[in-house]
C-alpha cells in the first residue's frame, strides 16, 4: 500500500514524536519497505481461525481485595523531573 | 588461582566447600570486569552491594549454614530488569538516570538465594534490536572478535558471560534476544516457555512474547539458573501455575529414542554455508547417538516474521507510552508547554529503532488498519501455534540454526533494518508460539566465530532441551573448544 | 422548544467502593495525603504489571444484575491509549468489545408515570489521577492516589428526552448503586460523574441531530441546568441556520453556560487492543448466581413492597426510600416495633423535618432506632403529648440521650388523671366567663380558646383528649 506524508505525520502525532522533513521522507521509504514485508499476511486464508488472546490458554486469576504496602510518597516521586511538595509537577494542563 | 574461568557449578562448589571465599571470587570478577571494560558489556556496576552480599555469604557459610547453589556467585542482570537502588536504563537516554524503586520478582528470587549481582548489562535500547548497536551508551562488542557485534538485544549479557565477567547473566527474549547473542558469543542461552518465568519488574517490550532467561557457559549452569528464577508469580496474571522441577537433576544421560524434528520450510529460509555445515554435522551427531531424526512440516513458518513485527510493535508502542517525561526519566529542556514537553522528550529520549517500532505499532493499531494488520497477525499466530502443535505430535524437539549467520561486523547491518530483521527468522517463531528454546554452540566458522544450534521444545519441557544440549556439550565439547 | 425533540444519552462513571484499586493493591481511599497510595503499577513505572481486583468484578456484576443487564460470559480488558499527565501508563485499561454487562434498564417514576432508560452497556475501567492547576506558576500538580481506582461506566441509550428524565435516571442509578453497596455515588466527591450527550431534532423527524458532549457536571442540579441550556443553545443555533458541530463542551455551573473545551483533541484514535497483561475473565452462571444471592432488595422493589405489603401511601414510600439512611432507619425501627404505618408517619413528618434542617446532601438520622421507638411508644401510651414528643425529639436528636429519661427529668410526662384535668377545666371555665358565654351562644371557636387556657393552666401536662372531653361535658 502507499504511504503518504500525511500518514507519517499523523502517526508521528499519535506517537508524540517529531521528525524533520528529511526524516519524514526517509521514514516514508523505510515504512513502505517494512509494510511490503508484512503485507504478505494479507494473502493468508485465516477464515475460521479464532484469535487467541494469550498463549497461556488459561483464565485470569482475580485477586483478593486486600491492601498491600504502597510506595512511600518519597519513592513515588523520587524520579520525577519536577515536583512540588508531594505532587508531580508539569506545565499547566489547559482543559 | 584464577577462578573466573570456572563454570557456575564449579565455582559454587568451591565457595561452598570453603576452598575459596565468595569475596575473593567477587573481587576477581570485579578485576576482570575492569580489565575488559572496552567490551562495554555493562552499563553500570553494583560493586559495593556485591561485596556486601559476598561478605554476608562468607559469614553464613563459615557459620555452617546451608545455602542455595547460587549463594555467593557473581551474576549480571540485563539493564531492563528492575533491581532496587540500581539504575535501570534499558540502554536508553529516556531512562539514563532512572533508579529502580522496587525489585523485579526474578531479582527477589536471586536475592533470596544470595546471588551476587555485580552489574547491569548493556542491551539494544528497550530490547529492540539484534546487535546491541542500538544502545544509547555505545555498542557492546563481541568478546571473541571485538570488530563484531555480540548480538542483541541481550548483547551485554551474552558478552559478559563469554568474557568471564560473571558466571551467569539474565537476559530477556522477545524475538530471539537471548538466543541470538548466545549463539554470536558462543554461550548457552535459554528462552523459557512463555509464562515459566515472571515478567513482573521487567520493562515490557511485547507483553505476550517477552520472557526472562539465563545465559551461561555450560548447559548445566543454565539448568541451575532456570530453577532459581522460574515459578508462578501471583503478581503476574500471565504467569503459569506449573511446578518448577530441579532442572539440573532432570537432565538425562541418554538421548536414545528422542525424536528430533527437521522442518524443511524452516531450513528453506536460508543460512550461511558454514552454519549449514555445522548444523548438518550436529544432526548427524544426534542421529549416530540414538536420536531419531524426523521430517516435519511447519507450513506457515514464513509468516512468522511479519506476524512478529506487527504484534510486537503494537504492544511496544503502547508499552512505551509511559515514557513521557512526567513521572520519571528524561524530560527535555526548553519546552514551551505540555504538548511540547511530550514531543521534545520523546523525540530526544528515544533512539531511531525505537521510534520506528513505535510508529509501526501505532500504524497497525490505528483505526482503519487494526483488522488488516493486528487482528490478522493474531490469527496468523493461532495458525502457527497449530502448525507447531501438529509438528510436536511427531517429535520431541525441533532443530534449526539459531541464526542464519555468525556474528556480523559492527555497522554491517545497522543501516538496513530489513536485513537486521531477517536475522531473526529462526528465533522469532518460537516467541510467537510460546515454546521454550535453547541455543548452544555447535561449531565454529572458518574465522573461529561460534555457530549456535537451536532446539525448540514442547511447552514446559525445558528438560528435554537441556538433556539434548547437555549431551552435545559433554560429547562434542562446549564453548572452550 | 416545543417544536423540537431533545435526545439525551448519559455516560455515567461510578467509583466502586472497594478496599483496593482496580489493578493493584494500593488502598482506594478518598482524601488520603498526596501520592501516599501509589505503587509501581498505578504510577506506570517501568516493568510493573496489573492484576484484576476480585471485588471490582463482583461489584460490576452486581450493578449489572441490579439493572436487569445480561452478564457476558467472558469479560475482556482493552487498552485505551492516549497521552495525559494524570494517566500514568499513557493508556487506560477499559473494556470495549466485550463489556461485562450489556442491555438492561434503569427504572424510575416521573410524574406518576413508570419509565425506564435503556442501558447499552456497563463496563469496568480505571480512574486517572487528580490534578490542580496554578495559572500563576504556569504549572499543574498531579496526585496519583486516584489513578487506578476502579470505575464502572454506565452507557445509556439515547432514551432520555428531558432534563427531568435525566435527573430521574441519575437518581435511580444513585439509589440503586448505594442500596447494593457498590458505591457512595457522591457527586461532590467525584464518586459519581456524568457526561451528557445531547442533540435536538424537529419533532416528528426520524433522524437524530448532531450531538454534543458536555462534561464537568458536578451535581444533579447542574445536569438539569446544563441540559436545558444546551438544548436551547442548539435550538437557537438551528433556527439561525447554523450547523451543530460534534464537539465537547465544558459546563460552568457558576455562569450557567457551557463553552468548548480548549484543548485540541488531536486525535480520538485510541487504538484499542486487548491488554496482553490480562487474560479474559470467565464468568460462569454459578458465579453469577452466587452474587445474586448476596444482593439486597433494590430501592424500586422496596418502594413497591412498602406500598403493596405495608399499605403505605406512594409519597411516603418514596420518602422512605429516597435516602438510604432513612431506609435503614425505617427497617431498624420495624425490627423493634412492627407497625409500619405508625413508624412511617412519625418518620415522614418529624424525622424528615429534622433532616431538612441539615445542610448535608445525605444527612444521617441522628437518633437511634431504639430511642425513637421508645418515644413513639410513650406517645402511644399517652405518657406524653404530641408537643412534648416533638420537643423531646428536638432535644435528643443530636445527643441521642434516652428520651424516656429526659421526659422524666424535664417533667414532660403527661398527666392522664381525669380528676386533675377536671380541676383545670373548672378553673378555666371560672376564669373565662365571656368565652363560656360565646360558646353557649354558638361560637365553636371559643372551645379552642378555652382548651388553650386549660393547657396553659396545666402547663401542657394534662392529656388534651381527656381535657376536651371533660370541658365539653361541663359546658353542656
Amino acid at each position: 500500500m502507499e504511504i503518504t506524508t500525511e500518514l507519517v505525520e499523523h502517526l508521528a502525532e499519535l506517537s508524540r514524536i517529531e521528525f524533520t522533513a528529511e526524516e519524514t521522507e526517509n521514514f516514508k521509504n523505510e515504512f513502505e519497505k517494512t509494510l511490503h514485508q508484512i503485507d504478505m499476511l494479507e494473502k493468508v486464508d485465516t477464515n475460521g481461525i479464532e484469535l487467541k488472546l494469550n498463549l497461556l490458554d488459561a483464565e485470569t486469576e482475580i485477586k483478593e481485595d486486600i491492601a498491600h504496602q504502597s510506595l512511600s510518597k518519597n519513592d513515588a516521586i523520587k524520579n520525577a523531573p519536577d515536583s512540588f511538595g508531594s505532587s508531580v509537577a508539569v506545565p499547566l494542563m489547559v482543559d | 588461582m584464577d577462578y573466573t574461568k570456572l563454570s557456575l557449578l564449579e565455582v559454587s562448589k568451591k565457595i561452598h566447600d570453603r576452598e575459596v571465599t565468595s569475596l575473593e571470587v567477587t573481587n576477581q570478577i570485579i578485576e576482570r570486569i575492569k580489565a575488559t571494560e572496552k567490551l562495554n558489556a555493562l552499563n553500570s556496576y553494583n560493586f559495593d552491594e556485591a561485596i556486601n552480599v559476598a561478605k554476608q555469604v562468607d559469614e553464613m557459610l563459615d557459620a555452617g549454614k546451608d545455602l542455595p547453589v547460587l549463594a555467593g556467585v557473581p551474576i549480571v542482570v540485563k539493564d531492563n530488569i528492575n533491581v532496587l537502588g540500581t539504575k535501570t536504563t534499558c540502554s536508553s537516554k529516556m531512562l539514563e538516570n532512572y533508579v529502580s524503586v522496587y525489585d523485579a520478582t526474578v531479582i527477589e528470587k536471586l536475592k533470596s538465594q544470595y546471588a551476587v549481582i555485580v552489574g547491569k548489562a548493556n542491551m539494544d535500547e528497550f530490547a529492540m534490536g539484534s546487535s546491541n548497536e542500538n544502545s544509547a551508551f555505545g555498542p557492546c562488542l563481541n568478546p571473541i572478535d571485538s570488530t563484531r557485534v555480540p548480538g542483541g538485544s541481550s548483547g551485554g549479557s551474552a558478552c559478559s558471560v563469554g568474557a568471564y565477567q560473571c558466571y551467569a547473566a539474565l537476559g530477556t527474549d522477545t524475538g530471539g534476544s537471548i538466543r541470538e547473542p548466545a549463539s554470536f558469543c558462543g554461550v548457552v542461552g535459554l528462552k523459557p516457555t512463555y509464562g515459566r518465568v515472571s515478567r513482573y519488574g521487567v520493562v515490557a517490550f511485547a507483553n505476550s512474547l517477552d520472557q526472562v532467561g539465563p545465559l551461561t557457559r555450560t548447559v548445566k549452569d543454565n539448568a541451575v539458573m532456570l530453577s532459581a528464577i522460574a515459578g508462578y508469580d501471583e503478581k503476574e496474571t500471565t504467569s503459569a501455575n506449573v511446578p518448577v522441577p530441579n532442572y539440573l537433576s532432570e537432565i538425562k544421560n541418554s538421548i536414545k529414542g528422542l525424536k528430533i524434528g527437521i522442518a524443511k520450510e524452516f531450513f528453506a529460509l536460508g543460512m550461511d554455508i558454514d552454519v549449514e555445515i555445522a548444523i548438518k554435522n550436529a544432526i548427524e551427531f544426534y542421529k549416530q547417538n540414538g536420536a531419531e531424526i524426523v521430517d516435519v512440516s511447519l507450513k506457515n513458518i514464513d509468516l512468522a516474521l511479519s506476524a512478529y513485527y506487527i504484534i510486537s510493535s503494537a504492544e511496544a508502542s503502547s508499552n512505551l507510552g509511559r515514557f513521557d517525561g512526567i513521572r520519571y526519566g528524561y524530560r527535555a529542556q526548553g519546552y514551551k508547554d505540555l504538548v511540547d514537553l511530550y514531543v521534545k522528550t520523546r523525540t530526544e529520549g528515544f533512539g531511531k529503532e525505537v521510534k520506528r517500532r513505535i510508529m509501526l505499532g501505532n500504524f497497525v493499531l490505528s483505526s482503519g488498519y487494526y483488522d488488516a494488520y493486528y487482528k490478522k497477525a493474531k490469527k496468523v499466530q493461532a495458525l502457527l501455534q497449530k502448525d507447531f502443535e501438529e509438528a510436536f505430535k511427531q517429535c520431541d524437539v525441533l532443530l534449526s540454526p539459531t541464526s542464519p549467520s555468525v556474528a556480523f561486523k559492527l555497522g554491517e547491518k545497522s543501516n538496513d533494518h530489513i536485513k537486521m530483521y531477517l536475522s531473526d527468522v529462526y528465533t522469532v517463531p518460537v516467541n510467537i508460539v510460546g515454546s521454550p528454546a535453547i541455543s548452544f554452540p555447535c561449531g565454529k566458522d572458518s574465522d573461529g566465530m561460534p555457530i549456535g544450534l537451536q532446539l525448540i521444545g514442547k511447552k514446559f519441557d525445558e528438560t528435554t532441551l537441556y538433556t539434548l544440549a547437555n549431551y552435545f556439550e559433554e560429547h562434542k565439547g562446549g564453548q572452550n573448544e | 422548544m416545543n417544536n423540537y425533540e431533545i435526545t439525551v444519552g448519559l455516560e455515567i462513571h461510578v467509583e466502586l467502593k472497594t478496599e483496593t484499586k482496580a489493578f493493584c493493591r494500593c488502598k482506594n481511599q478518598f482524601g488520603a495525603p498526596i501520592n501516599t497510595n501509589t505503587c509501581p503499577i498505578c504510577m506506570g513505572m517501568p516493568g510493573a504489571i496489573p492484576t484484576i481486583n476480585k471485588t471490582c468484578v463482583e461489584y460490576a456484576i452486581k450493578s449489572g444484575l441490579a439493572f436487569d443487564c445480561d452478564i457476558n460470559n467472558v469479560a475482556i480488558f482493552e487498552r485505551k491509549n492516549y497521552f495525559y499527565p494524570d494517566l500514568s501508563k499513557a493508556y487506560q485499561i477499559s473494556q470495549l468489545e466485550k463489556p461485562i454487562c450489556i442491555n438492561g434498564k434503569i427504572r424510575y417514576k416521573l410524574n406518576g408515570e413508570e419509565k425506564f432508560t435503556r442501558i447499552n452497556n456497563i463496563h469496568m475501567e480505571e480512574d486517572a489521577g487528580k490534578s490542580v492547576h496554578d495559572a500563576k506558576l504556569n504549572k499543574s500538580f498531579i496526585d496519583y492516589n486516584r489513578c487506578g481506582v476502579p470505575l464502572i461506566e454506565i452507557v445509556t441509550e439515547p432514551d432520555i428526552h428531558s432534563a427531568d428524565e435525566a435527573v430521574a435516571t441519575l437518581t435511580s442509578i444513585k439509589e440503586t448503586l448505594v442500596a447494593i453497596g457498590v458505591s457512595d455515588c457522591k457527586m461532590q466527591e467525584g464518586s459519581l460523574r456524568c457526561d451528557v450527550n445531547l442533540s435536538v431534532a424537529p419533532k416528528g423527524s426520524d433522524k437524530l441531530g448532531n450531538r454534543t458532549e458536555m462534561k464537568n457536571l458536578n451535581s444533579f442540579k447542574a445536569v438539569k441546568r446544563a441540559i436545558e441550556f444546551e438544548a436551547q443553545r442548539q435550538i437557537n443555533a438551528i433556527e439561525n441556520g447554523e450547523v451543530i458541530h460534534q464537539i465537547t463542551l465544558k459546563w460552568d455551573d457558576d455562569l450557567g453556560k457551557n463553552e468548548p473545551l480548549r484543548s485540541k483533541e488531536t486525535s480520538n484514535d485510541y487504538r484499542y487492543f486487548p491488554d496482553p497483561d490480562l487474560l479474559p475473565i470467565s464468568i460462569t452462571p454459578e458465579y453469577i448466581t452466587r452474587i445474586k444471592h448476596t444482593m439486597p432488595e433494590l430501592p424500586y422493589d422496596r418502594k413497591n413492597r412498602y406500598m403493596n405489603v405495608f399499605g403505605l401511601p406512594k409519597q411516603d414510600a418514596e420518602t422512605l426510600t429516597s435516602n438510604i439512611n432513612v431506609t435503614n432507619f425505617f427497617e431498624d425501627c420495624l425490627k423493634l416495633k412492627n407497625q409500619p404505618k405508625v413508624v412511617c408517619n412519625w418518620i415522614c413528618t418529624d424525622v424528615m423535618r429534622k433532616l431538612k434542617e441539615s445542610l448535608e446532601e445525605e444527612p444521617n438520622v441522628s437518633i437511634s432506632a431504639q430511642n425513637f421507638v421508645e418515644l413513639i411508644d410513650m406517645f402511644q401510651n399517652k405518657e406524653i403529648s404530641i408537643n412534648s414528643a416533638r420537643e423531646l425529639l428536638d432535644r435528643v436528636w443530636d445527643t441521642n440521650e434516652s428520651a424516656k429519661q429526659l421526659a422524666e427529668e424535664l417533667g414532660l410526662k403527661q398527666n392522664n388523671s381525669a380528676d386533675d384535668a377536671k380541676k383545670f377545666v373548672l378553673e378555666a371555665i371560672a376564669n373565662n366567663p365571656q368565652a363560656v358565654a360565646d360558646f353557649k351562644s354558638g361560637n365553636q371557636k371559643a372551645i379552642t380558646y378555652l382548651m388553650g387556657q386549660v393547657m396553659k393552666l396545666s402547663k401542657g401536662k394534662i392529656n388534651p383528649q381527656i381535657a376536651t372531653q371533660l370541658l365539653l361535658e361541663e359546658l353542656k
